[in-house]
């Protein structure tokens, strides 16, 4: 097996295993309702005005008229450790898709679920006058404790349902998932800096 | 033959499958291959999922659908790629197979999804203080999902977060950027398959850790295998809606009553009927007591099953297909 089968393997394996390994902050799997094909590095910083690492902190449901329909969304305010591409604010509102307004729920899983107090690496894209998570739940890396302590990025609680890529290129969500912190800020800066080489 | 996916083409598959089976594996301690999961509303948090065996990140209650039919309507332009013959005809091959599943104990789920007149908005919507369809629609010239045209599809489901009822469903399809195919040869992205994914949502279920389930989280480009249920998936389905156990009266009426046009464009008496009365199926949650059909004018007292559900649901989709517009005088909120 070639190394991105191993990594994809990985990949796969690593949020379930890291879930129910008890150690996990993240102990709720939300179910998915989205099909999204795996989306590269290059394509998720392309697509990214901020890449962050940050801390989710309070936040609220409210119906909103977008594009896509009136629906539920959750603007969640992150705080800002450390902007890794792009200068964003120290704290940035951040709009997701689902959420709770009163007794409602909405389901959109295959987006990104901030909950709060959760540390993560966060691609963000400012779009329409709001902040949201750049390919949804695989531009979402919770920060997670190894065994031996090593904070390293973790899938999104739930990617939704994942297509892999056609051709040579590692997808974001392989190369991510696994690193430590400093890996992945590293694989961010390089493809930004490839990016701006090839202009 | 299920195993035809570990078997597909490319060797993502295979690592797919190795990366699954590791967490399979992983997981046996706490449940067994076969643990189906279904969306749940878990209070403080939102949207989560409830497993069968539990499972350790398991929240709240789950999502069904309170009666035992449900409506969806295909939004009337389908898509220039897939005409509307075409996907209705997916789409319904995509909800028998659930609904015609062949439960262990006997029985199929007591569930029938129905199509209803077409829709004519184009987009997702639940609304309070309006008419509401469960749609199935193509978003053809542009995904209005920023940052996210990697999307295939997406399903959104809106629920009671008391209870779990889900109120409304839609599932929008992404052909802007991708292309569905919907035969058996030259396939890429099969939409039957990608559709038995996502009704399987619709209905209620949560993805699986079962790498043979329709409901597992991973599709590979090119096959059909998600077309076909497995046993858990079935096993799942018939959790949800146990055959012969629902004793609430079937009525394909959504929330504020039916209406094929977006909330902005609609009159009273673009909208046929008012929300069905409360009833509860009894519950399939272990260690919570059971439900039950409430007191409610016109509800009918006992189950509804075979010929006679049959007959109802035919001449309720006359009556919607004929677009009778009844009292438009109906309760609003």
């Amino acid at each position: 097996m070639n190394r991105r089968a191993l990594l994809l393997a990985f990949a796969l394996a690593l949020p379930p295993l890291v879930t129910l390994s008890g150690r996990a902050p993240f102990t709720v799997a939300p179910a998915g309702a989205t099909v999204s094909a795996l989306v590269s590095m290059d394509e998720l910083v392309a697509a990214s005005t901020y890449v962050v690492i940050a801390t989710a902190g309070e936040r609220y449901g409210v119906w909103e008229d977008l594009p896509s329909g009136k629906r539920i969304v959750t603007y969640t305010k992150l705080s800002v450790e450390r902007a890794v591409l792009g200068a964003p604010s120290r704290e940035i509102w951040v709009r997701t898709l689902g959420g709770v307004v009163d007794n409602l729920g909405q389901s959109v899983a295959g987006e990104a679920r901030l909950p709060t107090g959760s540390r993560a690496l966060v691609f963000l894209a400012q779009v329409n006058g709001a902040v949201v998570v750049t390919g949804m739940a695989q531009g979402h890396y919770p920060i997670v404790a190894d065994d031996k302590g090593v904070a390293r990025l973790a899938s999104s609680p739930e990617p939704g349902m994942l297509v892999p890529r056609r051709g040579p290129t590692l997808s974001a969500h392989e190369q991510l998932v696994g690193a430590t912190v400093e890996e992945g800020a590293a694989l961010v800066v390089r493809a930004r800096k490839a990016r701006d080489e090839s202009k | 033959m299920r195993a035809s996916r570990v078997r597909g083409p490319g060797r993502l598959a295979l690592a797919a499958a190795v990366g699954l089976a590791a967490a399979v594996t992983a997981s046996t301690a706490a449940r067994p291959a076969a643990a189906f999961c279904r969306t749940s509303s878990c209070p403080n948090v939102g949207t989560s999922q409830v497993c069968t065996p539990a499972g350790p990140g398991d929240c709240g209650t789950p999502l069904f659908w309170a009666r035992p039919c449900v409506g969806w309507s295909l939004q009337k332009d389908a898509s220039a790629k897939t005409t509307f013959a075409e996907t209705e005809k997916i789409v319904t091959t995509a909800f028998h197979a659930w609904t015609s599943a062949a439960c262990p104990g006997g029985g199929t789920p007591e569930m029938a999804v129905v199509e209803a007149m077409p829709a004519v908005c184009a987009k997702h919507e639940y609304n309070q203080m309006a008419g509401n369809a469960n749609v199935v629609l193509f978003h053809d010239d542009k995904w209005p999902y920023e940052g996210s045209p990697n999307t295939l599809a997406l399903t959104t489901v809106t629920y009671n977060l008391d209870t779990g009822e889900i109120y409304d469903a839609d599932l929008e399809l992404n052909s802007a950027d991708n292309h569905f195919t919907t035969g058996d040869s030259n396939v890429m992205f099969d939409l039957l398959s990608i559709v038995t994914h996502e009704t399987g949502h619709f209905l209620g279920m949560a993805h699986s850790p079962d790498v043979h389930a329709t409901m597992f989280p991973a599709y590979t480009p090119m096959t059909t295998a998600l077309r076909t249920l497995s046993p858990d998936d079935i096993a799942g389905i018939c959790a949800i809606y146990p055959p012969g156990k629902n004793p609430c009266a079937c009525d394909l009426t959504p929330r504020h009553g039916f209406s094929a046009k977006c909330a902005a464009d609609q009159t009273p008496a673009d909208v046929s009927g008012a929300t069905p009365a409360e009833c509860s199926p009894p519950t399939t949650t272990p260690g919570t007591s059971s439900g039950g059909c409430s007191a409610t004018p016109g509800a009918t007292p006992s189950g509804i099953a075979g010929a006679g559900l049959a007959g109802i649901l035919g001449a309720l989709l006359l009556a919607g297909r004929r677009r009778r517009v009844r009292d438009a005088a109906r309760p609003r909120g």
